[in-house]
């Protein structure tokens, strides 16, 4: 499944995210689309980190979509947090469904 | 830029969009753009979300946050505070703790401080660019 998110998101839209990305769990893989997100603060990086450790315990496989097209504010606090060394990144959403459906074993995060 | 901003809002995530189009309505008059903008409007978005999450969780109910920005044309300088319970470690915290170091990747100045009375005030400062030598 893919989850677009579209224009401005921050701490008064986080637990809509979070809301969608736990119904978006339940199928095999889960893509985080950002190419058409305007904005994204820490609370937002917050809940794709988690819905990432979620998809991991469970098997499932997460990707995220940023890459060139993606707005600037996006990329600059995704790369400042360096997120994109933790979080699997690719900058193609049909490559990163593709990704997200390889099975993968379920890991533990702690 | 000569329109000052001087807000102060209930502590509320839904305020935190608020905040930050009343300072992108400053950067806009000051033509400040890009990447400075940007980085400018991540600045007060996190200090309002630490805010939100941090300040008023003992109290019986959300108090204000306080958003103050200023320029001499040179720099801007935006200050962010409220009046709750101060810098205390939190073992539960909810977010990934990036707010703070956040502001600092992105500003050229920060400064937290516990403030008498009770609260934090976090001060922001931003270079701005230089216009009057044509360079820009």
């Amino acid at each position: 499944m893919v989850v677009a998110l579209a224009g401005e998101h921050d701490l008064s839209s986080a637990e809509a995210l979070r809301e969608s990305l736990v119904e978006a769990a339940r199928s095999p893989g889960m893509v985080v689309d950002l190419d058409m997100a305007e904005f994204v603060d820490s609370s937002i990086l917050g809940v794709l980190v988690q819905a990432f450790r979620d998809a991991r315990e469970s098997g499932r496989g997460f990707v995220l979509v940023m890459g060139d097209q993606t707005p600037a504010p996006v990329r600059r606090v995704v790369s400042l947090t360096r997120l994109d060394q933790v979080l699997p990144t690719l900058p193609d959403r049909q490559a990163a469904l593709a990704a997200a459906l390889m099975p993968t074993a379920p890991v533990d995060s702690e | 830029m000569s329109d000052d901003l001087d807000l102060v809002l209930a502590s509320s995530a839904e305020n935190v969009p608020v905040v930050r189009q009343a300072v992108r309505g400053l950067l806009d008059a000051a033509a400040v753009k890009d990447q400075l903008a940007g980085d400018v409007l991540l600045a007060v978005t996190e200090a309002c979300t630490n805010v939100v999450r941090h300040a008023y969780r003992e109290a019986a109910a959300p108090g204000e946050i306080e958003i103050t920005a200023s320029s001499d044309g040179r720099r801007l300088v935006i200050a962010v505070r409220d009046r709750g319970c101060g810098l205390t470690p939190r073992i539960d915290s909810p977010g990934l703790g990036l707010g703070l170091p956040v502001i600092a990747a992105v500003s050229d100045r920060m400064e937290v401080h516990d403030v008498d009375g009770g609260g934090t005030l976090v001060t922001m400062e931003f270079a701005l660019a230089q216009s009057d030598d044509g360079a820009g």
